[in-house]
């Protein structure tokens, strides 16, 4: 596909990089990033992976713009409150680059449409809060072989890591196996949580999504990297895949159809 | 991207023809990249250009990338700054 002098120029400080050039930049615009929750860890994904110029960006959430959400939801506006955050979001991503096609589900993700929402995708990014929906995330990733990137945050802190189900590297049950009750007060709206760190995760997730569809550099596989803003620490935690996990080891199942996502059917974002 | 020029007779056998007469870098190097992404090892891309930045920035650009190997750099016309870059792919 040719790109337009317009595209050309739009892109020109990333063509002109040794990793993406003109061939990276077409992969870029012909790929399908599917993006789970649309606040803090989703805003910073999809804002850079819209202007990266990703062709289709599907963005999943149920949710409603709250006023408590803006501090470090940077998609949405004072205006937005009380809007859909897919429709704010699809304002937002659209007026920033028209190249990038923005499919909208305002539902939530759950065991019986995970699958159909997710198949077509070349990479999912999960950005919810709950780690409901992150198991949901790893198992239906795995069964459709699509890698992922699951990222989590609270106070200062952060954690991500990416998964390639067709390389068997370590899966999120692999790390945290099959919690799916978490004590409430650990959620952002207990702890609280600085707005930069979903930030800078959101970012690093969208990170892995470019270096995935270009083949370029290292993706955070087989490891979780540990991020503390308040004392500057960027960490790495090596794991190992578990052969006996429940969602990628050796005898495992397809989990989703059968698996306790915590009631997940009536599960936030 | 841009057309490759039909303007301007090639003096190289079998080249590839890129005019980029009007852009600036980095643009220069990016329409270039481009270009050159589009041929076989070996092949010649013939860049005219009038942007005398890129006289030094796309050669050097394109050796630090590692895709082409500048072979030489021709007056245009002899009246206008304008130049004919010949590159080889790498």
């Amino acid at each position: 596909m040719d790109l337009s002098d317009e595209q050309i120029n739009r892109y020109s400080r990333q063509i002109v990089l040794k990793e993406v050039g003109g061939i990276g930049q077409n992969k870029l615009l012909d790929s399908k990033i599917s993006l789970i929750g649309l606040g803090a860890l989703g805003s910073s994904a999809a804002y850079y992976l819209a202007a990266a110029g990703v062709g289709t960006l599907q963005i999943i959430d149920f949710d409603t713009v709250e006023l408590s959400n803006l501090h470090r939801q940077i998609l949405h506006f004072t205006k937005d409150i009380n809007s859909k955050k897919t429709s704010s979001a699809a304002d937002k991503l659209n007026s920033l680059n028209p190249d990038c096609t923005i499919e909208i589900v305002n539902d939530h993700i759950t065991p019986k449409n995970s699958k159909a929402l997710l198949k077509d995708s070349n990479f999912v990014i999960e950005g919810s809060d709950n780690i409901q929906t992150k198991m949901l995330i790893n198992d239906t990733c795995i069964s459709l072989k699509i890698p992922f990137t699951i990222a989590g945050v609270l106070r200062f802190h952060g954690q991500i890591m990416t998964v390639v189900p067709e390389k068997k590297t370590s899966c999120y049950r692999c790390v945290f196996g099959d919690i799916t009750e978490v004590d409430s007060s650990m959620s952002c709206s207990q702890a609280g949580v600085i707005g930069f760190v979903p930030g800078v995760l959101g970012c690093l997730e969208a990170n892995e999504a470019l270096k995935y569809i270009l083949n370029i550099g290292d993706l955070l596989t087989n490891k979780i990297m540990y991020v503390d803003l308040l004392r500057n620490s960027f960490n790495f935690i090596e794991i190992h895949r578990d052969n006996k996990c429940i969602a990628c080891g050796d005898n495992a199942k397809d989990l989703v159809e059968e698996a306790n996502y915590g009631g997940l059917d009536a599960c936030d974002e | 991207m841009l057309a490759m020029s039909s303007i301007d007779k090639p003096s190289y056998k079998e080249s590839t023809q890129l005019d980029i007469r009007g852009k600036v870098c980095p643009l220069t190097f990016v329409y270039t990249k481009l270009a050159l992404e589009e041929l076989e090892t070996g092949r010649i891309l013939e860049v005219f250009l009038d942007f005398p930045a890129a006289l030094k920035n796309i050669p050097e650009s394109c050796r630090r990338q590692n895709i082409a190997e500048l072979l030489e750099i021709k007056k245009h016309h002899s009246d206008k700054p304008e130049w004919i870059m010949i590159l080889k792919k790498l």
